[in-house]
């Protein structure tokens, strides 16, 4: 077995607009750093950033205040949030905007006068997301992307991270596979950055690029790192049911409901009036989902089990001119979106749970950092639409910054040989078997798995029953068989895929069974309500043998109180 | 104006009288001369147009107008395959410029021997 | 009635001395070229070489030539070629990585070479431009600016197959793009780039190929020819 062998002063798996931007703060803060990204695809063509469509959640307006982003954000979590990291993330976001624009060249929209044009979205006390279009992430990673081919940034395409290395608790370096030529790369850094985005491609319908496999969360975790809030996963309203394509899940933007459109039952019921009678269509993503997953399992789907989007109300004029790109996307798979309503169905679009990090982005282990959607905390129990991406360059930028600062005190370790090639020879064994499961078919098991019983609607006897299959599935892969060379091979990677998104998968499924409660994104039709003694973290972190240890960590409320608290309190007052 | 803007402008400019002249050398050279048409086409007759200085000035306009356009035509060509590096080019337009002199003066000189 | 397409895709390297490998797969409705080939992968031959990302046409790595046509695979449905054989092939004026994957690295290199950076007039500004309503980046731009970096259009270009040298539409209309751009500072050079003749907008015939092949339907054309108009006469575009 052979190696290439690369040094690097910073390390970022990743390249969207966290890995990026985390690059481009480095490189400013010092040109001599010696900066490697690796990226799954090509750069600046793949994740989850180049296919945001609505926008970027930000403070421009005098009207508006971040303390009022704040209190939308804290609402949406449902006050499972990280205080201070959303903070730091609404405070964060409109310099970051003005840095696309005056440093990077992106040119949001504009309003007639010339100045910013700002949309509603969901869960929204004032319009504030700023967008391009209907088709926003082009316009960011376009830019982003430019400003790294010419500066001196280490790219590697077609590359993906297999493994971290480490020594004595702290990461010193990666394994690090050529897709394109198979070849193993041990890559030394000083410090590490995990940005690849989550793992929601690990249900039937879902919503991310193809290539998005939790791959950063399960290096993170095999190496030892804490994850919290887990069981926290995102499911977009509005997917596309386009039959059997590949590009059922692809998304429809919520700006189409922030704009007024409606949605409707098979039977042609507008259902969010018994669900959420006030804010209708423009309820939270999670309220949304749930309503429509209700409203399907109860029969009253549509005929291809979704629901239906109208905007047909809006006018032709009004969708060509603010929505072309998602009239033109259901124009290509035969819908008219001007004209009729759509369907569409809840599809698997996010985590807000991940890699524990603080404010600068920093991991329970020395020298690796996180962030974007790898990083859990800052949107708790449901994520607002618009912050997603603000997130990504908001901690994008603070672990740029954050990892200069922590180079100057941090000397570089040599990797173990042995540990490298340990770890590759466990990649090789699928490539070397004469015969054994497909991981294909494995792949489709487990996504038909997480959408059933770790799902919208989850309960306890489902969520053992799942823990149970994912554990027969992750002994499945370890036997799956590759067939061909390692380069280029498209199989092996679905395998190395499986393999991450087990892990994921089952500390999703883990952590929903511990959180004896619903509260946002997650749902327990066993445990319907709220619980304000659950207003606390899920913590995972290492058992020591490489199982899972789940504990609860009290959030502190540094800025404010959960009303559910208040209320609490009041209650207990009243009844002594 | 930016130079090969220039190059290309000029190539467009220098079409467009070429359509115009050859047009009219065609007409001249073929039909116009009275003797011509009558069956009478001596050498005193076109020794005395030639001798025009007017005519001079429109065949030698007419001559180096062809030559650009055809020498930098030329040029185009070999530039469309992108066989030549810098250097290549550099060497090329020298070329050019030194056939085009040399044919140039060629035919202006012809004139003299009249 | 269930219908069958052949799908005949190139092998690279060819595989069994063929170069070309023919599959029947099942056609559906909504089936896209990109289903074709994942339908062939999952159940008839799982070392097929493609790329795909989004497969929602934003990522713009999926473009393919369908029936010698640049196109992107996940936006095609099979049904509207209306042909019983579909032949997916390499995009041309690439280096193959394998089967119907390319390398983009020549498209990159001349998107590299017509300095695809933005060069802030005011780095440090604390506001957002303000940019009017009649700016001409604002007016001319906002599909131009969608360019999903495919490749199609270089792949479509003659000139592009004859001369390497050629910066090609995609880097021409991204240079375009910054030259308007009322907060660039580089406009001189960018102008200076294109107007080269081995290798600048001069080099182009004006033949469309670019604009037909845009999966994005950016008209390519009119950027490289309105980069003309502006060498020619740059009062006309170059004001800021």
């Amino acid at each position: 077995m052979s190696f290439e062998h690369l040094d690097a002063d910073i390390l970022i798996f990743g390249a969207g607009g966290a890995g990026l931007l985390a690059a481009m703060h480095a490189h400013v803060e010092d040109p001599r750093l010696k900066i490697v990204v690796v990226v799954k695809g090509l750069l600046g063509q793949c994740g989850c950033t180049r296919m945001v469509q609505g926008g970027y959640n930000a403070v421009l307006n005098s009207a508006d205040s971040l303390e009022k982003h704040f209190h939308d954000t804290l609402k949406g979590g449902a006050y499972l949030n990280d205080q201070e990291l959303a903070w730091t993330l609404v405070e964060d976001a409109p310099r970051r905007i003005i840095e696309l624009e005056n440093q990077l060249g992106c040119l949001f929209d504009r309003n007639d006068d010339g100045t910013i044009h700002q949309k509603p979205f969901a869960g929204q006390s004032f319009d504030r997301t700023v967008h391009k279009g209907d088709l926003t992430g082009i316009e960011i990673m376009t830019n982003l992307r430019d400003y790294v081919l010419e500066e001196d940034i280490q790219v590697l395409e077609e590359t993906r991270g297999l493994d971290l290395l480490t020594r004595d608790g702290r990461v010193v370096g990666a394994l690090v596979l050529n897709i394109r030529s198979g070849q193993f790369i041990m890559v030394r850094s000083r410090a590490t950055l995990i940005a690849t985005g989550g793992g929601a491609a690990m249900y039937k319908i879902s919503s991310p690029s193809l290539e998005k496999s939790g791959d950063g969360m399960a290096m993170a975790w095999r190496a030892g790192a804490d994850f919290v809030d887990m069981e926290m996963v995102q499911f977009h309203p509005t997917g596309l049911l386009v039959g059997n394509s590949i590009a059922t899940g692809g998304l429809l933007e919520e700006g189409l409901r922030g704009a007024g459109a409606r949605l409707f039952n098979g039977r042609g019921e507008r259902f969010m009036s018994r669900y959420d009678p006030e804010r209708m269509e423009r309820a939270t993503r999670d309220v949304i989902s749930r309503s429509s997953y209700l409203e399907i399992m109860a029969g009253r789907g549509t005929e291809h089990g979704g629901v239906k989007i109208d905007a047909s109300h809006l006018g032709e004029e009004f969708l060509l001119k603010n929505f072309p790109g998602m009239v033109e996307r259901c124009a290509t798979y035969g819908f008219d979106l001007l004209h009729e309503p759509v369907e569409v169905s809840p599809s698997a679009h996010y985590q807000m749970g991940g890699i524990k990090i603080d404010v600068d982005c920093h991991s329970n282990l020395e020298g690796l950092f996180a962030a974007g959607e790898d990083a859990g905390g800052v949107h708790g129990a449901n994520r607002l639409g618009g912050n997603g991406v603000a997130d990504s360059i908001v901690y994008g930028a603070r672990a740029g910054d954050s990892m200069v600062r922590y180079l100057e005190g941090a000397r570089s370790e040599e990797p173990s040989e042995a540990q490298v090639r340990d770890l590759a020879e466990v990649w090789l064994r699928s490539l070397k078997f004469d015969r054994g499961e497909n991981a294909f078919a494995l792949r489709e098991q487990l996504d038909n798995l997480m959408w059933e019983k770790v799902g919208i609607v989850r309960n306890q006897q489902g969520l053992h029953a799942a823990l149970d299959e994912l554990s027969r599935l992750g002994e499945q892969t370890r036997l799956v068989k590759v067939s061909g060379d390692p380069a280029f091979n498209l199989e092996w990677n679905a395998a190395i895929n499986l393999a991450n998104l087990n892990i994921v998968a089952e500390m999703v499924a883990h952590s929903a069974l511990y959180r004896r409660e619903s509260r946002g994104a997650h749902y327990r039709s066993d445990l319907p309500q709220s619980d304000p003694q659950w207003l606390k973290k899920i913590l995972i972190t290492s058992d020591g043998n490489g199982g899972m240890k789940l504990v609860t960590e009290p959030i502190e409320f540094t800025r404010v109180t959960p009303p559910e608290l208040l209320h609490a309190r009041v209650g207990e007052r009243e009844g002594s | 104006m930016f130079r090969s803007a220039w190059e290309w402008y000029l190539q467009r400019v220098t079409g467009g009288l070429l359509i115009v002249l050859l047009a009219a050398h065609f007409w001249v050279e073929h039909f116009m001369t009275a003797q011509l048409r009558s069956g009478n086409l001596t050498y005193e007759a076109i020794l005395a147009r030639i001798s025009n200085p007017a005519w001079q000035a429109i065949d030698i306009a007419f001559l180096i107008i062809a030559l650009y356009h055809g020498l930098n035509g030329l040029r185009n060509i070999i530039l469309d395959y992108g066989r030549l590096e810098r250097r290549g080019v550099a060497v090329l337009n020298i070329a050019l410029v030194l056939v085009g002199a040399v044919w140039a003066w060629w035919g202006i000189m012809a004139f003299s021997r009249l | 009635m269930e219908l069958n397409i052949t799908l005949r895709v190139s092998r690279h390297p060819a595989r069994n001395g063929k170069a070309f490998d023919e599959f029947q797969v099942k056609l559906e409705e909504k089936m896209s070229v990109l289903d074709a080939l994942f339908r062939v992968q999952r159940e008839q031959d799982s070392s097929l070489g493609f790329r795909c990302s989004c497969r929602v046409g934003m990522c713009g790595t999926c473009a393919v030539y369908v029936n010698r046509i640049p196109r992107l695979a996940c936006s095609t449905l099979v049904k509207s070629l209306e042909s019983d054989v579909v032949t997916i092939e390499p995009l041309p004026h690439y280096p193959i990585v394998k089967d119907v994957a390319v390398s983009l690295e020549p498209f990159f290199e001349q998107w590299r070479r017509a300095k695809p950076a933005f060069r802030p007039r005011n780095p440090d500004s604390a506001e957002l431009a303000r940019i009017p309503k009649d700016s001409k980046y604002r007016l001319l731009t906002p599909t131009k600016r969608d360019c999903i970096t495919c490749g199609a259009c270089f792949a479509a270009c003659s000139i592009v197959g004859m001369n390497d040298h050629y910066l090609g539409p995609a880097a021409i209309n991204k240079a375009f793009l910054r030259i308007l751009d009322p907060r660039d500072a580089a406009r001189e050079e960018r102008v200076k780039i294109l107007d080269r003749s081995l290798d600048g907008v001069w080099r182009c015939h004006t033949q469309f190929n670019c604009t037909a092949a845009c999966p994005r339907n950016i008209d390519v054309t009119d950027s490289i020819v309105r980069i003309k108009r502006a060498l020619l006469w740059p009062g006309r575009l170059l004001k800021p």
